[in-house]
């Protein structure tokens, strides 16, 4: 390049830097091209001929080609990174967005009873309120009751949190009917007096399950139960194999889930009528046990009229035992 | 000279724990002492010679597990342990190692009082003596090796008699798998829980009204048994 030939030769090159800069490798290839054929075109001797003529052209335009691919590699690169660290970034805020609102549904979860409990206690404390026996008995009572639902919500949020990370699980032989029926029994304060019809064939074979699990998952069912159906109404609890996987259903005859909110009740501390005791936590619960041991859970309609349970578990039968 | 409901030896190592209970059971007319690790519990067992132990499965240094096995090891009072819905697994390693029952933390008064007064009356009546063992209706002739259930002899192979015999010796309390096997039928059967399973199911068929609703033999799913000896309730 002579010097005069440099000014130009110097322009290409921050055009050709300019569009790997910008456009990536691509444009800067067309650029350094372009760029290579113009200084020819225009600026080579003999002028206005498109023919390459001397080395120095070919220098030129290796050292465009050389700049347009180390430049546009470099562009490439930090775009990578960029996007990278955008989608960190978005995701890092997804996730303390999530955590803000899990604080928010938690701190409401345990304030609201922690509340309750100081105002009642501080009436009982005040010397200068001539509190009838009966209100002390009764703020007594709430407390007693506010202390009782943020126990269960303590257990209950420890429980899913243990199932959603080391979930431990021990598979042993057991008789299904033996455990459902003692957890049936166990659960009868939580009902209420409603009835419960039971079927689960006798001759049901042993097999592998995690008894503890499966007492989880249809505790924190039955409970549901006790806490969103009507007083009275009966529930209806039905058990059986089918191939290698053990079933249970819970039915009720009350309300119903409607077909919009049978994914979203197995989310926590979502409550689709805003009533019971709960927080939100004993679906999750007995979902996450479920599925622990490789099981699932879902609610479907019941034909007794109201929402119905679902709950399979893959199982290893005994040996000999013929799956029915 | 003793008219306390019985002695009690609280061990944990949480200070308004320790305290709430001891107002609780002083009321209920327990004599009470408390331990806040599992050294100060060893000693104390040694020098008070308490009837039952209600102890904290998570302690810093000795933890309950190790308090159980040792304590066992040398003293037959009752040991009930405290644990947390986490600790489910030392739970029932405190329970092989020997402990007599569980209440899960945070627990209620009610329950907690209740395990005690069975603890209690196991304490008072350790019946591995006696030649003839009684649980509510279910009586165990140890000599003639009979179980009579509300004065009807029942008949049972030798194996099933002797799972009834070690679950009426323990009334009320929580006997795991493990424990139940190696005390019945020996340490190798100590994991042959189909085995189990089946002598359950038989002794039921021939002991309990409703086999299927048992009121004498409780399970407790993941954990074992427990012989229900007041079937009021």
């Amino acid at each position: 390049v002579d010097p005069d030939d440099s000014v130009p030769a110097l322009l290409f090159l921050g055009v050709v830097g300019l569009s790997a800069w910008d456009g990536g490798l691509g444009p800067a290839l067309v650029a350094t091209l372009l760029g290579g054929l113009a200084i020819d075109y225009f600026f080579e001797t003999p002028p206005y001929v498109l023919e390459v003529t001397s080395n120095r052209t070919f220098m030129d335009i290796g050292a465009f080609l050389l700049m347009a691919v180390l430049v546009g590699l470099l562009h490439h690169r930090l775009r990578l990174i960029n996007s990278r660290l955008a989608a960190e970034r978005d995701r890092a805020e997804a996730a303390v967005q999530a955590r803000d609102d899990l604080m928010a549904t938690v701190s409401h979860a345990l304030r609201t009873p922690l509340t309750a409990i100081q105002v009642s206690l501080f009436s009982l404390c005040d010397e200068g309120q001539q509190l009838e026996l009966a209100d002390r008995k009764e703020l007594l009572s709430g407390v007693a009751a506010e202390a009782q639902r943020l126990v269960h919500f303590v257990n209950d949020a420890l429980a899913l949190n243990r199932l959603e990370n080391v979930p431990p699980v021990r598979r042993e032989w057991n008789d299904a009917g033996e455990v459902v029926w003692a957890v049936a029994d166990r659960c009868q304060p939580q009902l209420e007096g409603r009835a419960i019809a039971l079927s689960i064939p006798d001759e049901l074979p042993l097999m592998q399950v995690d008894a503890g699990l499966l007492d989880q998952a249809l505790t924190a069912l039955l409970e549901n139960v006790g806490a969103h159906t009507p007083p009275g109404t009966p529930v209806w609890i039905d058990g059986g194999l089918d191939g290698h996987e053990l079933w249970i259903c819970v039915s009720d005859s009350g309300p119903g889930i409607p077909e919009g909110d049978r994914e979203r009740i197995f989310e926590k501390y979502e409550r689709i009528d805003g009533r019971g005791p709960g927080v939100g936590l004993g679906l999750p619960l007995a979902r996450a046990a479920a599925r622990a041991q490789g099981g699932r859970l879902w609610v479907e309609p019941s034909k007794h009229g109201g929402a119905q349970f679902v709950l399979r578990l893959p199982v290893t039968l005994a040996s000999g035992a013929a799956a029915a | 000279v003793n008219t306390s409901s019985g002695h009690v030896l609280i061990v944990d190592d949480e200070p308004s724990v320790r305290e709430a209970l001891r107002q609780v059971l002083v009321g209920r007319g327990y004599e009470v002492r408390t331990a806040e690790d599992g050294y100060a519990a060893l000693e104390a067992v040694a020098l008070e010679r308490p009837d039952v132990l209600l102890l904290d499965l998570r302690m810093p240094g000795l933890d309950g597990v190790e308090v159980s096995r040792r304590v066992r090891s040398v003293s037959r009072l009752e040991i009930i342990v405290v644990s947390a819905v986490t600790d489910e697994p030392q739970k029932i390693r405190a329970l092989d190692a020997g402990a007599d029952d569980y209440v899960t933390k945070p627990f209620s008064v009610e329950e907690l009082l209740a395990r005690l007064r069975s603890a209690m009356r196991r304490a008072r009546q350790s019946g591995a003596d006696e030649l003839v063992i009684t649980a509510g209706p279910i009586v165990v002739d140890q000599i003639a090796r009979r179980v009579t259930m509300a004065g009807q002899e029942v008949r049972l192979s030798t194996a099933e008699y002797e799972v009834v015999r070690i679950l009426v010796l323990h009334p009320d309390r929580v006997m795991t798998h493990r424990h139940l096997l190696s005390s019945a039928l020996g340490s190798q059967y100590a994991d042959a829980l189909e085995y189990l399973r089946t002598l359950i199911n038989q002794i039921r068929r021939k002991l309990e009204p409703e086999p299927r609703r048992p009121r004498f033999i409780i399970t407790e799913p993941g954990i074992g048994y427990r012989l229900r000896a007041d079937s009021a309730d």
